[in-house]
Parts: C-alpha cells; structure tokens; sequence
C-alpha cells in the first residue's frame, strides 16, 4: 500500500509538472501580434514569436481565414480566438507542441409543445451552452441550433410556462422534442434570472390571443383586435371594418390563416374579425420587410395559425355572449399522430330581435322580418406520423347575410300578398393543405396549396300575387374572386452563420365578372336580363431568395424576390428586395434597421354607386401599373425585467396608387376601373410602445403619430392631400389587474384622431325635371376631418377551475362615458331649420358579458 | 340573459345624431348656369351663384348686367350685355338644330364662365297606346320609334288636374312618380327599385327601332282630395351626352359623406369655371285622360 501511495504522488506531481508546463507554454506573453489572410501564415507568425510548434492537418487549416490584431496577450487567448472564429480546438503536449484539429459541428433541430396537447408553442425563448445568438422558436414551435459542444443544455423559457431544462448529446441525438408545462399547474417555481435571457433578433410583432384576453364590444374576445392594440395599426374609421397599417389601405394588409389569404376580415360593421379567438394559435404581424413569401401587399401581412388540436385528449369550449356564441372542440384521432379542431361562431342578432319585430308587428298588416347574422365554421387536421413529417388540412367558411323581408298579406277577394325582400351578404371559403417536412437538421420544406374565394351578393325583390295578377320585379347582383396558390420553399441551415430561405410560388387569380340581373314577370311581360362585365383572370409567379447571417449580437437579413403578374393583355416583372439589420447593443437594447420595395397587384375598389359596404377587387390593367412602396423604418428595443418599451419610425414612398377621381367607381356604367386614376404617396410616423408588468398588475401603452398622402393627378389642383387612411394620432392604453387568483381587472382606452373625408364645399340650385333640386359641390377630396373617436371599456374577468373543467367569465361595460363616436356624416337641418352637418353614431354605452366553459 | 339582450340590442341599435361643426371652411363662389334649352326655343335661362355647404342656394339672387358671347357653330352670334332679372337671361335667338352653340357669360367680379353644346336633331315619335288602372296602380303603355343613331333619353311624367286652394279650383301639372321594370331603365338603376317622377335611358337595347314601355304609376299619390288628376302627360326628350350626364349624375348622390354608406361624388357640369349645365334636346309630349 505504500508503494501505491508513493506512486500515486508521482504520477499526481508528474500530471501537476506536466500541466505546469502547458500552462507555462499556453501563458507564454505575446507582446504585439498583427494578422490577417490564411491561417496557416498566422501559425508561422505565431509559432515565431512563441517558439511553440503547431501540429495540424493540412484540410484543417487550409481554408481557415484568420484575422487579428492584439498587444500584451498570450498564446492562450489567441488560441481561444482561434478556437472561437475558425472552429479549430487545440490540444498542448510536451512532445507534439500544439495539436489543432477541427471541432466537430452539430446541427440540432428542437420543436417545443404543450406537455398535455401537443400544441406547438410559438415564440419560446430558447437559451443553450455557448450559446451565440438569441434564439425562439418559430410559428410550427421548431428551432434550430448549431454547436460544436458535446453536450448540450437547451433550456426553454416561456412566461407561461414552468422553465424546462433538456441536456443531450447532440453527436447522439439531432433532435429535442421539449414539453412545457403550464405555470398553473407548478407547485414550485424556479427561480430564473429573465434578465439574462437574449433579446430575441425577430423583425414581426407576435401575438397569443387565446393568453391574453381583451374583451371589446358585447364582451367579443376577438382575435384582430389584440392586433389593433400595436403601434402603427388602427381601424379606418369607427364602424368600418379593416386595418390601417401605417397609413395604407385596408387592402394592402395580407392576413393569412395557416397560409392561405383572407379577402374579407372583418364582419359587417367592424365589430369583430372572421378569426375566432380559441382556434388561434398565434398570430404574426410583419410591418418591416415583409417576408419575401408573401410580399404582394404593400402595408403588412397578418400570419394567423390555426390550432393543430389536442394530440392527448379532447378538449371542448363552449362560449355564450350577447352577440355571439361559439363551440370548440379538438382532440386526438390517433394519439399523439392525428388531431381535428372545430370552432363554429354564430351571432344572432337576428334570434332575439325576431320576437320584437313579432310583437310590434302584432297589429299590423305587414309584418317583416329583418335578419343580421355571422358565422365562421373554422375545421383543421393535423397529422404527424414522426418528427420529420407534418400534414395539415384547414378549412374556413364564413360570411355575413344581413335581409329585409316584408310581406302584406289581405285577405279579401284580390288575395292580394305583397312581399318584398333585400338581402346583402358575402362569404370567405378557404381550403389549405400545409406539407411540413425536415429533411435533416438542417434543411425544412414546405408545400402550400390553397384555394380562397370570396363572394358578394346583393338582392332587391318585389313580388305581387293577386287573384289575376302576379308581378315580380328582381334585381340582385354578385361579385367575388378565386385565389388559387402553390408555394414550395425550403429553409436550409448553410452554415453555422447563414440561414437561407428559399422558395417559389404561383397563384392564379379569377376575378369574376361583376353580374347584374334583373327578372321581371307582370302579365305584359317577362324578362329575365344579366348585365356583366369582363371577368378577367390573371395569375403572379414568384420565386425568392432571402438569407439570414448572425453575426456578434445580431444578423442581418437581405433576399429579394421576384414576381411576374401576366395577364391576357399586359404583364409585368418586379423585383423586390429587402434588408433588416438588428443588432443588440447589449443584452437590453437592441436597434433595428429595414429597407424594402413591395409591390402590388391586385386592389379593392372600396365604394359604389348604390352606397353599399361592398368590396370589389380588382386588378391592375395595362394602363395602371403595379403599385409600389419603398420603406425604410428604423426601431429601437429596450428591454428590462419588468419594463419593455419600443421607438420606432418609417418612412414609406409609394408609386402608382389608384384613387377614384370621383369617389367611386361606375358600376351601373358597367365598367368598374372607368374612373380610376394614379398618382403617388408619402406616409411616415413615428411608434411608441411600453409594458410595464409586475407581478399582480400589467399597464401596456401604444402611440402612433403617422401621416399619409397622396398626390393624383386631376384631384385638389394636383397637390398632395391626406388620403382617408390618415389618422395623425393614436393613443392605445390596457391596464390589467390581478386582483386574486381567479379574478382580474381590465381598462383600456383608445384614442384616434379622426380621419378625412369629402364633403360639398359649396351648393347651388339645378334645375331638374322643372323642379329646384338642391346640388352640392365637391372642390377637394378629403376636404374635412371627422372628429376624434375615442372609448374607455373596462371589464372584469373571473375564471374558476372545476373538477373536470374551467370557466371563464367577462363582464363589462363598453364605452363607459358613451361616447358619441361619428360613424356617418350627412347634410341635415338643425333645429332652426338651417342647414347642417351631422354624424350619426352608434354603439353607445354598452354592456358586455361573455361566460365560456372549456372541458 | 334575454333582458340583457334586449337591453344591448336597444342600446346598440338606437344610433345618435349629432351637429358637427364645420369650422372655417373656404370656397370659391362660382357661377352656376341653369339652361336646358329645347330645340326651336328662345336661348335662355338662369344665373346664380354657389353658396357656402351650410347656407340656402337660390336661383333668383343675382340682378344686373350680365355680359353674354353667344357662338353658334365657331361663328359670334351675339356679344353684348343682357339685363339679368331675378337670375333669369334670355337672348333673342332660336336654338336650331344640329347646331353647335357656346355661351360666354361674364358678372361682376366672377370668372367668365364657357360651355358649349349640340342641339339635336332628331324628332320623336312617340304613340301613347293605353292607361289602364289596376288595384293600386295605372298603367301606362306607348311606344317610342328610335331614330337611326345612338341617342340618349329623359322620360318625364306628371298629371294635369284640378288644385282645389281656399274654394278655388286651379288648373295645375304635378310630376308623377312611376317606376317600370322595363329593361331600358336600367342604365339608371334608381328607377328600377324607387318611384321617380322622370328616368333617363338609352337606345342601346333597341337603336333604330321601335319599342314599347309599360309604366305603373302608384295611385297613392293621387289620394290627396286637394288635386283631382284629369290626365297624364308623357313627356319624352331626346338629350343631349351633357344633359344626360348631368341628370344621372344627381341620380347617383345618395347625399352621405363618410362611412361605409357614403357615396361617389363629383357631379357632372360642362360650364368651364363654373357650375350647371348648358344643354339642348328635343321633346315630344301626349296626353291621355284619366277616366
């Protein structure tokens, strides 16, 4: 035993002598060293300094570039730089010198889900040894990373969800499947320093609707309205349906679900989106450089994802409220491979006024029925047979239908029965098929097929049946386009710096002719006449490259795409390109740089004739070309534990935008672009945003000052004026309190500023028909600014955990002052019998109340 | 929960009015021409002026010298100034057919104002067939013999009777409303689905030929006991592209601004630096009694 002892000294001191010594060989001082080019000459230069050897494979170093300049160092640190910039480990020995060799690199794939559905989670800060660049995971829960480690701890932070740690050894496994728990269900929670997590490099706004809950008008949690709450996107006027992002047009906003285009977003009136809150995964906000993919929109594009469904369990939840009740259902077909979601939503206005209508009729000849109603049936499949393959099947059908019904019904010897009906209603179908598959760890491609339609109709009947005479007098019309599409791209890791993105895509556009038809049946005569336009079809190919290099603390993301619109008539090529540079300052402050050219092809002719909240689409033609918007928008990110705020501002030129010189095109002329002018257009603002959270209460804030005008040709003297999207200032404001456990206390306020539009600036009398009738006269366009819209709502939403399932209730009150917000504006008579300008406002004070039971 | 509903839908639906103020707003007083002048008629009609969106327009404010160039086909008929009584101006010339006339007109401080239009040629034929009365309604049949050409119509309907005021009868013509679902009308859709007591149309359906309307002319509007209709007279005018123009652009203006409901606008003049329309036709007019 002693002589074991006494060996065990010497070897001890022969490892101690000989670690001494490397350190000695590795702490050698070097006094100046200057280098740049290949690795190889900066190993002679080195190795001249140091008199060390260096010990290495020829392909090792080769290739390796090597740059630096350092004083007063030592071999050690210039090693590790090595080790850092050209992925080259090193090994010292006393017989060899220094040994380098190549590091191994592993790319490893991650996809993050909830522990009890499956669901992926979107957005979950990702952090890992050595980690390089801030990393989350991305709309399908997945992420990549590279590293040269051998072992590896990823750990998965996500406000909602218990912190979970997953190590691995990425030379074994390419890829982790990390399943979060929900906090609500932590009986310990880990202490964690949120602080040190990375500010993420992402260039979109990302919202969870389903988690934070903002009830509105009725107490309707809609999932477009947590959207309008960022700063730079606001409504076109209150009543009106459709986003204005940064200025521009509803129609230069692309909202997508599960990746297939939404034509009609909003219900009648704007009160809430065709998106219902609980299929809603998450909901991605490009207002920055658009992604290439879809970049044929000049404003944003609005990326919804659809829940994939419980892989565990069913799930169900039920919703009852005072303008629409819902029902959800999701859950497994074959566990944890093949999932269905199914949300349905009703409003029925219509259900509780038809005893009104019934009562007030009661000792009436004529009764009516009038009828508003939405709905949106929203289904999915989702089928995962292993971790490299995803299918997904969406379908949506909605719409609104909005009827007039009279009928007077005599009984006397005429029979008579007089009936009258007028309906006004559209409808969205999409159908998506989604092919996600991970050829590697390194390289993911997607296969898209979509197919969109939306349609409108418009119906006017007059029927009269009598005893010797029946009369019918029609008139409906209806239009509407297909989008049909198919996009393949792929995501391909190149290296452990560049990220490539590309793809290609075609979609083949019908835009159906505007029909007008008029039926007529009296006993002179009977005619049945369809009016129409040309429907026209046009298709857009597109193929894009867009890479992503990370650097220290940052990336930069360039690419361009290039789309060709063709016609029977004209075509045009466009290219697009686009750069985002964001960079942290360190890990608070983060600052953000875009630039990109967006162009569009397609564009809504907004207002009619017969004054009508109807949306016609339309192409460009071969006298219009395609609209274009260069922007450049810059952003500034602060970031602390409990405080969060944001400035940013952009710039936007835009080139060929349309307008009608009369307001509205001329349909009964039959030709709907007859009026359509262009020009060009400037919108710019300035965004701010702050959160403050602490544990118990959340104060959110949002301000938008932003400008947009427009400059045509033959409208105001051909001088710039305030398009009817400009809405100088902006103010956004939720205030959350957690009260208790199970309850808490929402207020949020919005202010606008109100928008422009024509009104006469001037009247006159024409003679008509030998009768004075009364003219006005419009000088300018958007000559007058409706006032200011603003609403305090608050609400209380209580939820209380069952045995075997959880409600949800919202109670609350809209618009509390009832403000009289302007929805419409008219030429009238004041009470002195003079002319005057009046607005007409609804949705006063009004209560809200929502209850949803979830199983 | 019912309550509740009710309350909501109450609530909701009973929208509120309110004045606006307009503040400051600047225009520019323009000069508005009212002549639509019928073939083989004196050249006249009226001046006035645009007024403020909040104030009351008149067609008989402006008095004075107006001066007035009146061209006919590029060759100066008359060049002088002309006495404007109550807005009214009258020149003492005869509009010929298939003659093209300008008018300059000049007052006060105004822009001098310019227009210029065709009078047309064409004399209709019109053959009133029959006016039936149905429960409810009349019914109006005729017929219209097109002239060779593309041409533009104003049909005008109104009733001649009695207007019994204080105890005296006074003969008198009130413009009837009527609609028909005639296909002719509908490059005005208006008259399809509302009463109107005139309509405008086109040949395009039947250039050149003859072709037969039916009119229904609701009978509520004859239940005043104040007038008692004697007949009906059917007024048909071949117009003018100006003058069809202009009366469809007032058709179109539903009058709202702002909002989903709110309207095209730009209504139609051909008067250069000002308002109105200087316009010609041709008319027939018949009359069938009301037994």
């Amino acid at each position: 035993m002693r002589w074991l002892r006494i060996l065990s000294y010497i070897t001890l001191f022969f490892l101690v002598a000989v670690y001494a010594e490397a350190q000695s060989v590795l702490d050698t001082p070097i006094g100046e060293l200057e280098c740049k080019g290949s690795l190889s000459k900066c190993l002679d230069l080195l190795a001249g300094q140091t008199n060390v050897s260096f010990n290495y494979k020829n392909e090792v170093i080769d290739k390796a570039k090597f740059q630096i300049k350092v004083q007063n160092t030592t071999l050690k640190a210039v090693l590790d730089e090595i080790r850092e910039k050209c992925e080259i480990d090193y090994a010292y020995s006393n017989t060899l010198g220094i040994t380098l060799v190549q590091q191994p690199k592993f790319y490893v794939l991650g996809s993050v889900v909830h522990s009890a559905s499956s669901e992926r989670l979107t957005g979950v800060n990702i952090t890992y040894t050595a980690q390089r660049v801030a990393l989350e995971s991305d709309k399908n829960g997945l992420f990549s990373i590279y590293t040269t480690q051998e072992k590896l701890e990823v750990i998965a932070y996500h406000p909602l969800f218990q912190l979970t740690k997953v190590v691995i050894n990425p030379s074994e496994y390419k890829f982790i499947y990390i399943r979060m728990v929900p906090i609500v269900t932590l009986n310990e929670i880990e202490v964690y320093q949120r602080d040190s997590i990375k500010l993420p490099l992402k260039n979109f706004d990302e919202l969870s609707p389903s988690e934070k809950i903002v009830p509105t008008v009725g107490g309707e949690t809609d999932a477009l309205n947590n959207v309008k709450l960022l700063p730079g996107v606001s409504n076109v006027s209150f009543g009106n349906g459709g986003l204005v992002v940064r200025g521009g047009s509803p129609d230069q906003n692309s909202t997508l679900v599960d990746g297939v285009p939404v034509y009609k977003t909003f219900h009648l009136l704007g009160l809430f989106s065709v998106l219902n809150t609980s299929s809603i995964n998450n909901i991605k906000v490009h207002k920055d450089g658009l992604p290439l993919k879809y970049s044929n929109r000049l404003s944003s594009v609005i990326d919804v994802g659809l829940n994939n469904g419980n892989k565990q369990k069913t799930s169900a939840e039920a919703d009852v409220g005072i303008l629409s009740s819902g029902f959800s259902i999701n859950g497994p077909i074959v566990k944890d491979k093949l999932s269905y979601a199914l949300t349905c939503r009703r409003t029925y206005f219509d259900l509780l006024s038809l005893p009104l209508q019934r009562l007030v009729d009661n000792n009436s000849e004529v009764k009516s029925t009038n009828r508003l109603w939405c709905f949106d049936v929203i289904g999915k499949l989702h089928f995962q047979p292993n971790y490299k393959n995803q299918f997904s099947l969406m379908s949506y059908n909605g719409g609104d239908q909005l009827n007039f019904e009279t009928r007077f019904l005599v009984d006397n010897e005429n029979q008579t029965d007089e009936q009258t009906k007028s309906g006004l209603g559209w409808r969205n179908n999409l159908v998506g098929f989604q092919w996600h598959y991970m050829a590697n760890s390194r390289i993911q491609t997607h296969l898209e097929l979509s197919r969109s339609t939306y349609n409108l109709n418009f119906l006017d009947r007059y029927s009269l049946n009598q005893k010797d005479l029946e009369l019918l007098n029609e008139l409906s019309y209806n239009n509407g386009l297909t989008d049909n599409r198919i996009t393949i791209d792929a995501d391909i890791i190149l290296n452990k710096n560049n990220m490539l993105q590309v793809g290609t895509g075609f979609i083949r556009y019908a835009f159906e002719p505007f029909k007008q038809n008029y039926t007529t049946k009296n006993l002179v005569s009977s005619f049945d006449t369809l009016l129409t336009t040309q429907g026209v079809n046009a298709s857009e190919t597109m193929m894009y490259a867009e890479n992503k290099t990370y650097f220290k603390g940052g990336n930069v993301m360039y690419g361009v795409a290039i789309r060709y619109f063709d016609s029977d008539t004209f075509n045009y090529l466009r290219l697009q390109p686009k750069l985002i540079l964001t960079q942290n300052m360190n890990s608070r402050n983060q600052l953000k740089f875009g630039l990109s050219v967006v162009n569009q092809f397609i564009h809504q002719a907004p207002n009619n004739n017969l004054g009508l909240p109807i949306d016609i689409w339309l192409p460009i033609s071969a006298q219009f070309k395609p609209m274009t918007v260069t922007q450049l928008s810059s952003k500034y990110l602060l970031k602390k534990t409990t405080f969060e705020s944001s400035v940013g501002i952009f710039s936007k030129y835009y080139t060929n935008m349309l307008e009608f010189a009369n307001g509205g095109p001329r349909q009964a002329e039959g030709n709907l672009t007859k009026n359509l002018v262009s020009g060009v257009g400037r919108a710019y603002g300035l965004e701010l945003a702050s959160k403050y959270s602490k544990s118990d209460y959340s104060i959110y804030t949002a301000y938008t000052y932003c400008r947009s005008l427009l400059t045509v040709e033959g409208i105001n003297d051909n001088m710039a004026y305030f398009s009817r999207y400009d809405r100088p200032h902006e103010v956004n404001l939720l205030a959350e309190h957690k009260l208790n456990e199970t309850d808490k206390l929402l207020v949020s306020f919005s202010y606008a500023s109100g928008n422009p539009i024509t009104i006469p600036s001037s009247r006159y009398v024409a003679l008509v028909n030998g009768e004075q009738v009364i003219i006005e006269e419009f000088e300018k366009v958007n000559n007058f600014r409706l006032p200011s819209t603003h609403h305090l709502d608050i609400s209380y939403v209580h939820t209380r955990s069952y045995a075997k399932f959880r409600s949800t209730l919202i109670l609350g009150i809209y618009n509390i002052y009832n403000q009289h917000n302007p929805f419409m504006v008219y030429l009238g008579i004041n009470k002195n019998d003079e002319p005057s300008l009046k607005s007409r406002s609804y949705l006063p004070i009004t209560p809200m109340f929502k209850y949803t039971l979830s199983l | 929960m019912k309550l509740v509903a009710y309350l909501f839908l109450g609530l909701t639906l009973a929208s509120c009015e309110k004045e606006l103020s307009l503040g400051k707003t600047q225009f520019d007083k323009k000069l508005v021409l009212n002549c639509s002048i019928a073939k083989d008629s004196l050249i006249e009609g009226n001046l006035s002026e645009s007024v403020g969106v909040l104030s009351v327009p008149s067609l008989n404010t402006l008095s004075g010298n107006i001066t007035i160039m009146l061209k006919r086909n590029g060759l100066v008929l008359y060049n002088d100034v002309v006495r404007l009584d109550s807005g009214r101006f009258s020149l003492p010339y005869i509009a010929k057919a298939n003659s093209e006339y300008e008018i300059q007109v000049a007052y006060s401080d105004f822009p001098t104002i310019k227009a210029k239009d065709l009078v047309p040629a064409n004399s209709l034929v019109v053959d009133l067939d029959t006016l039936t009365e149905q429960s409810g309604s009349f019914r109006l049949k005729f017929s219209l013999k097109d002239p060779p050409g593309s041409h533009k119509y104003l049909l005008q309907l109104s009733s001649q009777g009695k207007q019994v005021v204080n105890n005296d009868s006074l003969g008198t013509r009130i413009p009837t409303d009527f609609s028909s679902s005639d296909k002719v009308f509908l490059s005005s859709l208006r008259t399809v689905i509302l009463d109107d007591s005139y309509s405008l149309f086109d040949d395009a359906l039947f250039e050149g030929q003859k072709q037969d309307f039916e009119l229904v002319i609701p009978k509520y509007q004859f239940t005043s006991k104040s007038f008692v209709p004697e007949r009906m007279v059917l007024r048909i005018s071949c117009i003018s592209e100006n003058m069809f123009a202009y009366y469809k652009s007032i058709l179109e203006n539903t009058h709202i601004y702002g909002g989903p409901l709110a309207t095209g606008f730009g209504q139609f003049t051909n008067v250069d630096q000002g308002l109105g329309i200087f316009s010609f036709y041709t008319f027939t007019q018949k009359e069938i009694l009301i037994r």
